[in-house]
């Protein structure tokens, strides 16, 4: 960590360069976000499920990429070097598989709530988390440096980092979220609920359009037990605790758009310091 | 050299980020997401009902609407024409075994005095010159046997017509529930307000269309206002058929053919008188007074037994033509009443199942995002 060391001195300018490219690839996604927000209820079928495809692929990636690196340190840790195992076990098709499943669902949320997006502060609260995702990431590099394995180091600084990130845009989103106005459902069944909000999601793709409605119910269940439990709004702890619960689906944003970035920015080299002394091996 | 190169690029980035980041957030509070509006299903409010259907669907049920209107109204119309013609042939029928009893009063010597008086008049020139045919016309057309009985009709197929359009309208909105039920959806929550209101005001337009309230019918076309004009028909047709029958006939001599006869009359009593000394001149009054009307009574056979015949074809005639204009006038005014609320309904329903073709007020396509500007905020 020392600044007159030789490594320290080559890395500052790499480094500033990656976490500015990163900041500009975070913009160019939030912006891409944006306009499938725009667009996504006039696309056609085929457009639709290319995006779904794309941000399945893109989530995907991003999951098994850090997961394969996770792996390698359990193995690592575990296991004989020249064992066969560690070879076997690093992760393949199976792992690949479980990453789209969970790429698909996350993306398919992602895509629903993009189109969904009710104020327009959501899209300055994406664009300041990506900032705080390379930030962070790139503190957590620095932190990290001469203390972890420079092979996991950059997961460990990309998981630390979409963490904090996480936490702190789904704060920012439920905090927006109890701000934001909904249809008043005091004195209605819940039918009436349901068909009033699923009576006005409509998209060109049957299948995006579907699951719109599908969100819309649940959001109709949701605010309409919200609004039966607490129908004054936030006006006790438990109260803000209730309406947190039923605004817990701003969750699914936040995921989806940090996987989605995790995908897209490929991890943060860190300069190799194995051959620093201070790195090497302890042994007792 | 090399470090102050990547500090420029550096910086570059930076410059592009922030450039696009604030594009974005301008953008963003400029644009709206756009909406799929195309397809959208439209809701129906059928009273208290509301209903989703697709576009398609509600290209069909119009069809299936003014095919029904149609279909009925046509059949109020042609029910209500034929119980026209029934109950006008009753009544002419009615009219017509009247005739023998007006011809009778005709040829009476009360009458025939009754029309010297008027001619007398007449000759005096404040009389109305239709006056025989106007009197003609009140025996053969009595007031219990004609006008109260046309201005009833009028009111009973007046309503009778409307209610068998209200029937059909009424048969119409069972029938569309009935095929709408699966479309049913649930009322908006009583609070929620938002893009409803367009809704609920063109629900409102279709379920006035098909139950128009009445009063602008009484107001535009009255069967009451086609009796009445019927009543006013009668006279001349009338005074023309007579005429043209009897125009041969010695009464139009007038006054003076009758002041002659009570002259002779006169003369003819005197005459008779003159062996009576001082009671002649009652004697002879009284003589001439029956002599004149003796003559008269002669004369009235005479031309009853020449004329009466023609009288009574005159008078049929009469209320054969009537009876056909009559017909004409309230079979047109039964169509024409009918047609009336039917174009109204049809317009109505045109308007409302398609509002796309007309962009009005009431014609939009409701839509919104479910996040309108009312309600509570948690």
């Amino acid at each position: 960590m020392s600044s007159s060391s030789p490594s320290a001195e080559a890395s500052p300018t790499p480094t500033r360069h990656i976490a500015v490219r990163h900041a500009f690839t975070l913009t160019l996604l939030v912006i891409g976000l944006w306009l499938m927000h725009m667009n996504l209820r006039v696309l056609p079928e085929a457009g639709v499920v290319a995006l779904w495809i794309a941000v399945t692929l893109l989530i995907a990636h991003g999951g098994f990429r850090r997961h394969r690196i996770r792996r390698a340190a359990f193995l690592r840790g575990y296991l004989e070097p020249t064992s066969q195992w560690p070879r076997r076990l690093r992760g393949g098709p199976l792992m690949a598989l479980r990453h789209l499943v969970i790429g698909a669902l996350l993306g398919g949320l992602l895509l629903i709530t993009l189109a969904r997006i009710p104020t327009q502060e959501v899209w300055a609260a994406l664009l300041v988390a990506g900032f705080v995702l390379v930030l962070g990431e790139a503190l957590f590099a620095r932190l990290l440096r001469g203390h972890a394995h420079p092979q996991f180091a950059p997961e460990l600084a990309r998981s630390g980092a979409l963490r904090v990130t996480g936490l702190l845009l789904i704060v920012v989103l439920l905090v927006l979220a109890l701000q934001a106005r909904y249809p008043d459902l005091t004195g209605a069944t819940l039918e009436q609920a349901v068909w009033f909000l699923v009576h006005h999601e409509a998209a060109r793709s049957h299948l995006l359009e579907a699951g719109l409605q599908l969100a819309a119910a649940q959001d109709a269940l949701r605010l309409w037990l919200g609004q039966q439990w607490f129908p004054q709004g936030v006006e006790s702890l438990p109260a803000l605790l209730g309406w947190l619960l039923v605004l817990a689906e701003q969750a699914f944003l936040a995921l989806g758009f940090l996987l989605l970035a995790n995908g897209l920015l490929p991890l943060r080299p860190t300069n190799d310091t194995l051959g620093d002394p201070r790195n090497a091996p302890v042994i007792e | 050299m090399a470090m102050t190169a990547g500090w420029h690029t550096a910086w570059t980035w930076l410059v592009l980020t922030l450039l696009a980041s604030a594009s974005l957030l301008w953008l963003a509070s400029q644009h709206e997401p756009r909406n799929w509006e195309e397809a959208a299903p439209l809701t129906l409010q059928l009273g208290e009902q509301r209903y989703q259907v697709e576009q398609e669907r509600l290209t069909r049920l119009e069809r299936f609407t003014l095919e029904w209107l149609e279909a009925g109204d046509a059949e109020a119309r042609d029910h209500w024409q034929g119980r026209v013609d029934t109950e006008l042939d009753a009544r002419f029928a009615e009219l017509h075994d009247r005739v023998p009893e007006v011809a009778d009063w005709y040829y009476s010597l009360g009458a025939e005095y009754m029309r010297l008086w008027l001619r007398g008049t007449q000759w005096l020139g404040d009389a109305e010159p239709d006056a025989p045919a106007r009197m003609l016309r009140e025996r053969l057309l009595p007031e219990a046997l004609w006008d109260h009985a046309l201005r009833d009709l009028a009111t009973r197929i007046e309503w009778g017509v409307d209610e068998q359009q209200r029937q059909v309208r009424d048969a119409w909105r069972l029938e569309l529930a009935e095929r709408l039920a699966d479309a049913r959806i649930p009322d908006p929550p009583p609070r929620a307000g938002g893009g409803s209101a367009a809704e609920i005001e063109r629900g409102h337009a279709l379920h006035t269309a098909l139950d128009i309230d009445l009063e602008r019918f009484d107001q535009r076309t009255g069967l009451a206002a086609t009796a009445a004009a019927g009543t006013g028909l009668a006279t001349p047709l009338i005074a023309r058929a007579v005429q043209a029958r009897l125009a041969t006939r010695a009464t139009q001599a007038g006054l003076a053919r009758s002041l002659g006869r009570a002259g002779r009359a006169g003369a003819l009593g005197a005459g008779v008188c003159a062996w009576s000394g001082p009671f002649s001149l009652g004697c002879g009054i009284t003589a001439a007074g029956a002599t004149i009307i003796g003559v008269d009574w002669l004369l009235l056979r005479l031309d009853e037994t020449r004329h009466r015949e023609d009288l009574e074809q005159a008078l049929h005639e009469a209320l054969d033509a009537l009876h056909a204009e009559t017909r004409l006038a309230w079979q047109q005014a039964i169509a024409e009443r009918v047609e009336a609320r039917h174009a109204a309904s049809r317009a109505s329903v045109e308007n409302t199942f398609q509002p796309w073709r007309r962009p009005g007020p009431t014609s939009g396509v409701a839509s919104g995002d479910g996040h309108g500007p009312s309600g509570a905020s948690p």
